[in-house]
């Protein structure tokens, strides 16, 4: 089982689409793949339609037996741990742990041969979970929108990755809500371009993903042969080469 | 979680469910599509029995769990021929997993499935979908059918609860848990009716003339159900079940003496004989070539390859010997003499001329030969010695062999626990005089090879080595069986086992 998180300091960088789109992309090449929706707003959940079950908590994903708790997609193969709005209480909970940073590794054990890949939907902050999802994550995608503030982000991320000593080779970089008519996406670009950190695929700004708040389904189920949905399934390849 | 359910019912039933509940449920269609594909099995229906299916579609074979419903293994296969070799299947992990549980040496064909699907999804007020319709027309091997399966959605465990409840109003709906069932079930196939188990059931006051003709019967039914496969040669077990009737049918004439007139027994005996005989060599071909890998293995590695040319040379005769049983069984004269005793079995059975026994009660006739066969298998094995020739062994185990088959004619004549005891000690010994006389008969089969006039056994070194090295190594099994043998009789002709005979057949 790998575990890919899409993460982000920043909020609204495209971080729930990507997360949507790739792992459906992935349950379309018979992976069986969960999403697990960390943030506590529930975007992810909201995409696909699922309400947490009423007795679902943050103490209860950190504690104990959580996959009573998964709900089926309407997709196959994919299936969702969603979000409950008491995960804004997931520091606290998880400073009750001795190994508080390796918690969540504990926990995403018991889903090891049931699923091949697990996609975390990450809240945007940098925080004890943070932590927790850097050492489980085999991957941590970061969408980047080309501006100066997202390369601050960037940079502050690099360096937390070496204050902890986390393998920053796990870190992968892709634009995200890119938009080729803006000049300062361009400088950006051009100012990172052949960093190993980076992909090569990108993910422009386009409305069908906006409107995928509106649709509630990932693009690459809607509208498969999209410019959005031929992005995704190019970044998807990409990413999938580095599993 | 709950399972997928498929319920299968008359054309009329299936829409008025569907109606109702479109009534219940916010229900969409989504798609609707046709499908062509073949269902493949043992000639037992092994896989199934194992809760594994075979299905083959227009691109690939798929290897299908049963209880989880999902695909383990598939195998590109664009040949839909009505029988699969399992050697012809390329994909290691396909092979692997089928012969791992199953171990068919062929699969079998048995069924062709057309269908149109139609795809519901019952959404939740968000459009969410939480269960899956499956609303499907088909034909299996010419049949009409028409199912209607519930696809539950992890987590929404609820609404598939009530859409079950809404289903099961409807009477006389036939639920099945796997679409290989539902199918076969709409072609009138059971699973379970291929059997090759022999099983007759006494109360304890039929007369013994009685009971044989059923034994007889029995056997003919097991023999009738071989038949096709035989002459089809799809699995070389057809052949061997075919044949163990035959023995089993003889067995019960010779074992159970003055029942039938003496000269119907020699007349009937002599014909089945006549039958067995004819499939004897092909038989023992079967057996050298479908277990080479045992025979390849008693030899060292550097000897081994020498016996390849031999295995080819079995094979042609395998052909030709195949052909002359098949001209034999399709022969008018054999299907009349078939025919023939069939027929005095199912139709004539009382009127079979009657032998000084033949009133006698089935239960006191068989305790007493049971008895008989006991005291016997006691008395010869106690005269078999350390030092004693191989004949002494097989004479032992002619009278195991006669024992178990009284016991299997006649099982539920006597208590099924001390039955099953008795039965499982016997089972021990034979288990080693078996091995002892494969081994035997094999070792033989080899010597008289290397002796023979054919001519690639004269020319290849090679081979008469690995004949040699083979008999050497048969030679040494043969005197571990014959060490462990005194281990077994012991066990079975100790005084508890001997009490135990006693009780159960009548002496006290």
């Amino acid at each position: 089982m790998k575990t890919i998180a899409l993460y982000s300091i920043k909020g609204g960088v495209g971080k729930t689409a990507g997360c949507v789109n790739l792992a459906h992309l992935a349950s379309l090449q018979n992976k069986k793949v969960l999403i697990i929706d960390l943030d506590p707003q529930g975007s992810t959940s909201f995409y696909l339609r699922i309400k947490p079950h009423k007795k679902f908590s943050s103490e209860k994903f950190l504690g104990g037996d959580s996959s009573k708790f998964i709900r089926g997609t309407d997709y196959e193969n994919l299936d969702l741990l969603p979000a409950d709005f008491s995960f804004r209480y997931f520091d606290l909970e998880l400073d009750k742990f001795k190994k508080s940073t390796e918690r969540l590794k504990k926990q995403l054990n018991q889903f090891v041969g049931e699923y091949d890949l697990v996609f975390l939907d990450c809240p945007p902050n940098i925080t004890l979970l943070s932590e927790n999802i850097f050492n489980v994550a085999d991957i941590v995608l970061l969408p980047l929108v080309p501006t100066p503030l997202s390369e601050h982000a960037f940079n502050m991320l690099i360096k937390f990755f070496d204050q902890q000593g986390i393998k920053k080779k796990k870190l992968k970089v892709y634009y995200s809500m890119f938009e080729k008519r803006k000049k300062l996406h361009l400088e950006t670009v051009k100012k990172f371009m052949g960093n190993k950190y980076f992909l090569n695929n990108f993910i422009p700004y386009l409305a069908e993903i906006e409107y995928m708040g509106s649709y509630r389904e990932p693009v690459t189920a809607k509208k498969i042969n999209s410019r959005g949905s031929k992005h995704f399934i190019q970044l998807w390849d990409e990413v999938n080469k580095l599993i | 979680m709950y399972k997928t359910k498929y319920i299968l019912n008359s054309s009329s039933k299936v829409t008025k469910i569907v109606k109702t509940l479109k009534k219940n449920f916010a229900i969409t269609e989504e798609k609707q599509f046709k499908l062509k594909y073949f269902l493949y099995d043992s000639f037992d229906f092994l896989l199934l029995k194992n809760g594994l299916a075979v299905f083959q579609n227009s691109k690939e074979l798929n290897l299908v769990n049963l209880q989880s419903d999902e695909n383990i293994a598939s195998f590109s296969n664009q040949e839909k021929t009505d029988i699969i070799q399992i050697t012809s299947i390329l994909d290691t992990e396909f092979r692997r997993i089928l012969t791992e549980f199953v171990a068919p040496r062929v699969l079998i064909k048995k069924i062709n499935v057309e269908e149109i699907r139609k795809l519901y999804n019952i959404v939740n007020k968000d459009e969410k979908t939480v269960l899956r319709l499956c609303v499907s027309e088909f034909l299996a091997n010419g049949f009409e059918g028409k199912y209607i399966k519930l696809i539950p959605i992890r987590g929404y465990n609820s609404v598939f609860k009530k859409a079950s409840q809404f289903v099961e109003q409807f009477e006389e709906n036939l639920y099945f848990n796997t679409i290989a069932h539902t199918v076969l079930y709409a072609a009138n196939i059971n699973p379970d009716d291929y059997s090759s188990k022999f099983f007759v059931n006494f109360e304890g006051n039929e007369s013994i003339h009685y009971a044989l003709t059923k034994i007889l019967d029995q056997s003919f039914k097991i023999i009738r159900k071989n038949y096709l496969g035989v002459i089809d040669d799809i699995d070389i077990e057809f052949l061997h079940q075919f044949r163990v009737n035959l023995r089993r049918s003889r067995s019960a004439l010779s074992l159970l003496p003055e029942v039938y007139d003496e000269k119907f027994v020699k007349q009937f005996g002599n014909s089945l004989k006549k039958i067995a005989d004819k499939t004897s060599r092909l038989r023992d071909l079967d057996v050298f070539i479908f277990d080479k890998d045992k025979l390849f293995n008693l030899i060292p590695n550097e000897l081994a390859e020498g016996l390849e040319p031999l295995v080819g040379y079995f094979e042609n005769e395998r052909v030709d010997e195949f052909s002359k049983l098949h001209k034999y069984l399709s022969s008018s004269k054999y299907k009349q003499e078939f025919t023939k005793w069939e027929k005095t079995l199912i139709k004539n059975g009382k009127k079979i001329a009657r032998g000084s026994r033949a009133d006698e009660n089935v239960k006191e006739y068989a305790s007493e030969i049971l008895l008989y066969e006991f005291n016997r298998i006691i008395k010869l094995g106690k005269m078999v010695k350390p030092k004693s020739n191989d004949e002494k062994f097989h004479d032992v185990r002619k009278e195991c062999k006669k024992l178990r088959y009284l016991l299997e004619f006649f099982i539920t004549l006597f208590e099924p626990t001390q039955m099953k005891i008795f039965i499982f000690s016997l089972k021990k010994l034979q288990d080693v005089l078996g091995v002892f006389n494969d081994v035997s008969v094999q070792r033989e089969n080899l010597y008289n090879l290397l002796n023979s006039n054919i001519k690639i056994v004269k020319e290849n070194r090679k081979l008469s080595a690995a004949i040699g090295g083979a008999i050497s190594t048969l030679q040494n099994i043969q005197i571990e069986k014959r060490n462990q043998f005194f281990e077994s009789f012991d066990n079975f002709s100790n005084k508890k086992n001997i009490k135990l005979a006693k009780e159960l057949f009548g002496e006290n």
